[in-house]
């Protein structure tokens, strides 16, 4: 017997199906409707037009557009995302050997992003008015209004180069060595995290506020329960919406790597993403959008599926 | 080869020899001038003169930061320059440039027949390939390499005109040519034109591009690589010249974005970065930790014209053009003075340049008036597009200043800022009236012009028969090429550069210095004007 969750499950999976066959459509497409002929970027202005013809051969930009997708669709599915044109690589490996550092790189932001929003967004709304929640609320506004690129770079020259606390580029597997790892994930940890952590804190602010306005903590208060315990219960009916914005901005962080991961020199897979546009790498470039699309999809799945769960009576329906 | 038939090395060391001065000419030090303000210092050496007290030491591992990913490594099928790096260091070409003349390598003489078509090299006995093949290299070796990088015409019309490679003895090889191509020899102080051992090609593959994890000569051997994140180089003990190189190791990282290369540097997270921005330039050399590594006119950036398209086509209008061009402003912004202006690829102290004196098209909003009402103001109720792109500085400030300062000629102007693949295409395809361009500098003038102009090249700008001078221009590329003494090649071009004023084909506009930081504990580093950043020169006091 299959749970009401189990269901709803199913449900979303099946129809992440037909999502991933039109972001299939659109990858193939799209790098295919920029203009400029791939081959003369790889190979430069005055190569030769019989190697010309050659890479074209071997990218199968020769053959008819359906054809090309067919073929592409029938290796994908199969886990054969093709080989780079640049470097002879397996896609699918290089993706599988940058995939980690920036679920790492994603997770630092992650974690960043709630220690600082959680804290300040229950501050910010039990102290409402004053000084703290101004903090708080000033916090909000200039988290979502600072680039990440600039914001890097900031912390880059105030703690890499003019403090000499941090490393400024590079990047350690925090598997390999935790404290050097936990080092160089810091700045970009932080860069990354900024936009997520003023997002979350605005949200559990005026949500916690709400909820404390509601009827039935006065009930809760009137029976004699402590302020802590009122304040409890507030924050976890306030966290069901959070929950939902946060699922949906750690997507969002998975697109901000891409820029973190440039900055500071990060080998995960934005900057794999970045190089493939920059060298039109078609292979590498298509393989790297659909994990990342397939990631967005799956996050999406997830934070349903939490919604489902934290409020079955809802039905997943935000 | 005869002995009487062949020229002895003198000559041909004349023949060639100032297409390498040009290469050296614009040596620097190690790019910390007396003159801090001095953004023109004159070349001083082509080595780092900062070396401390107790000379050169071995050891240590230098750290380096690239300005790219590196995009393949398999020796005679790289595209970038970075890449470029790593081949020279780990494998060698036949000659190579120094001190203002071509020098062995791999080859430790050479010959060049009468007829201009055999060049005989005899190569260096001591030459060891890296393990794990380990053995000695001989001229079968220099027969495979070049039969491997040509395979299906893969060099196009570099090696066109090479008829036959044979090996002539165990340590000799005989290049036989079609027919005489002056820019042939200086091809082989280049990346691809380097010797692999033909069982470590096959091990990993055999085929273009699968030769991932090169083996080759040089002084450093590969170690591994994680794409993305490093490449490491080690010294290879065996190396047949004592005391090369004198790094343990060389570890590279690829920083993309400039302004966290130069970070990294200043933060000391790398020990040199390359491709340092003009506008960082001046944050590198003032910083106590760092200095600036700097060779002059790496770069030549013009305004390429396509003199098939209206209303280019006309004569009037590109001179106008390009009196209308302010050069130094440009220079100034784009690359923060680290540049010359230019009106030709050379500078003044190479052999290729030619003096154009009072004729040369200077700045002159009011010429460039003039010259359109002579003409009858072709370009009335015309506004001219110049392409350009984002992704280089040099392009997209040439295009943008160009446009203002056509507008003090009276000539209305707009840019189109397409994306770098999509201009790219666009020249090669000749959809373009004017676009801003760049192009790295090359040391042989055939390797710039020909391309451009003649009808059997890619005849960039479309200069077509009709064109003035253009049979004139034609003849003069192809005797460029086929001449081989220097003397009456300088001649040649020096008429080209002429026509090239006077019609107005392309504009140039600058050269371009290309510029590394160190950190200020690394010596020996010796720019020079090939893009090759050689690693077994330089050592680390710590």
């Amino acid at each position: 017997m299959v749970s009401r969750l189990q269901a709803f499950l199913i449900r979303r999976l099946l129809w992440a199906l037909p999502v991933l066959a039109l972001v299939s459509v659109a990858i193939f497409g799209l790098i295919r409707l920029v203009p400029g002929d791939p081959a003369i970027v790889m190979l430069g202005a005055d190569a030769p037009p019989a190697q010309l013809a050659a890479v074209r051969a071997e990218l199968g930009l020769d053959e008819p557009l359906p054809v090309q997708y067919v073929d592409y669709v029938a290796d994908a599915v199969r886990g054969d995302l093709g080989r780079s044109y640049v470097d002879d690589r397996e896609v699918s490996a290089a993706i599988a050997s940058r995939l980690p550092t920036t679920l790492f790189l994603t997770a630092a932001g992650f974690l960043v992003s709630l220690t600082i929003a959680i804290p300040a967004g229950l501050l910010s709304a039990t102290n409402r008015g004053e000084w703290l929640d101004g903090v708080g609320l000033g916090f909000g506004l200039l988290g979502v209004s600072v680039p990440n690129f600039w914001l890097g770079v900031v912390l880059l020259l105030l703690f890499g180069v003019t403090l000499d606390w941090l490393p400024v580029a590079g990047y350690v597997s925090p598997l390999e060595d935790p404290v050097a790892g936990i080092r160089y994930l810091l700045l970009p940890g932080i860069t990354l995290g900024t936009a997520m952590a003023a997002v979350v804190t605005r949200m559990l602010r005026s949500e916690l506020l709400e909820e404390l306005r509601r009827e039935y903590l006065n009930a809760v208060r009137m029976k004699g329960v402590g302020e802590l315990r009122v304040l409890t219960h507030a924050t976890k009916n306030a966290f069901i919406p959070v929950v939902t914005v946060i699922g949906m901005q750690f997507g969002y962080l998975l697109g901000g790597s891409i820029v973190v991961e440039t900055v500071f020199s990060i080998p995960g897979m934005g900057r794999l993403l970045i190089d493939a546009i920059q060298s039109r790498d078609y292979i590498m470039l298509q393989g790297v959008v659909l994990v990342y699309t397939t990631f967005f999809v799956a996050v999406n799945i997830v934070v349903d599926g939490a919604y489902f769960y934290l409020n079955p009576k809802l039905g997943g329906e935000r | 080869m005869a002995e009487d038939s062949a020229t002895d090395r003198r000559t041909f060391l004349s023949a060639v020899g100032g297409a390498a001065a040009a290469a050296m000419a614009g040596c620097t030090g190690d790019g910390t001038p007396t003159d801090p303000t001095s953004t023109t210092a004159p070349p001083s050496s082509s080595t780092d003169v900062s070396t401390p007290e107790g000379g050169p030491q071995p050891g240590g591992t230098l750290r380096v930061g690239f300005e790219s990913e590196l995009t393949g490594l398999d020796p005679h099928r790289t595209e970038s320059v970075v890449s470029w790096v790593v081949v020279f260091n780990v494998c060698e070409t036949l000659i190579t440039f120094e001190d203002g003349a071509p020098a062995g390598r791999l080859a430790t003489d050479w010959e060049i027949g009468e007829d201009g078509r055999t060049y005989t090299f005899t190569l260096t006995e001591d030459a060891r390939f890296h393990p794990p093949v380990d053995r000695g290299m001989t001229a079968e070796d220099v027969v495979y390499s070049f039969e491997r990088m040509n395979q299906d015409g893969a060099m196009g019309s570099d090696l066109a005109a090479v008829e036959a490679v044979e090996a002539t003895g165990e340590y000799e090889v005989t290049f036989t040519l079609a027919e005489t191509f002056a820019p042939f020899f200086n091809f082989l102080g280049r990346v691809p034109w380097v010797i692999v051992p033909e069982e470590a090609v096959e091990e990993q593959g055999g085929d273009l591009g699968e030769f991932q994890e090169p083996v080759g000569t040089g002084p450093f051997q590969f170690d591994e690589h994680e794409p993305g994140d490093h490449l490491t180089l080690t010294a290879f003990d065996d190396y047949r010249a004592d005391d090369v190189p004198l790094l343990d190791a060389v570890e590279i990282t690829p920083i993309p974005d400039a302004d966290s290369r130069v970070s990294a540097l200043r933060g000391g997270d790398v020990d040199m970065v390359r491709g340092v921005g003009g506008s960082d330039a001046d944050v590198v050399r003032n910083d106590a930790e760092t200095k600036l590594s700097r060779q002059r006119g790496t770069e030549w950036g013009q305004l390429h014209i396509n003199c098939s398209e209206p209303p280019w086509d006309d004569p009037a209008v590109r001179r106008a053009v390009a009196h209308a061009m302010d050069r130094g402003a440009i220079v100034d912004a784009a690359v923060s003075g680290y540049g010359q202006p230019a009106w030709q690829p050379y500078a003044e102290e190479s052999v290729w340049h030619y003096d154009l004196g009072d004729s040369r098209r200077t700045h002159d909003p009011e010429r460039a008036r003039q010259i359109l009402d002579d003409a009858g103001n072709p370009l009335e109720s015309e506004t001219l597009t110049i392409k350009t792109n984002t992704r280089y500085g040099l392009m997209e400030t040439t295009a943008e200043l160009l446009v203002a300062q056509l507008a003090q000629a009276g000539i209305d102007a707009e840019t189109e800022v397409l994306e770098w693949g999509t201009q790219l295409s666009d020249f090669v395809g000749g959809n373009f009236g004017a676009m801003a361009f760049s192009v790295p500098f090359k040391i042989d003038p055939d390797r710039h012009y020909y391309g451009f102009i003649h009808p059997e090249g890619t005849q960039f700008n479309h200069y077509g028969e009709d064109q003035p001078d253009a049979q004139r221009m034609y003849e003069l590329l192809e005797q460029g090429r086929s001449e081989t003494d220097r003397d009456e090649r300088v001649e040649i071009y020096s008429e080209f550069e002429k026509l090239v004023n006077e019609h107005c084909p392309w504009i140039s506009v600058a050269r371009a210095d290309g510029l590394a930081g160190l950190r200020a504990d690394v010596y020996g580093v010796q720019p020079w004007l090939l893009p090759y950043t050689r690693f077994w020169t330089m050592w680390t006091e710590d």
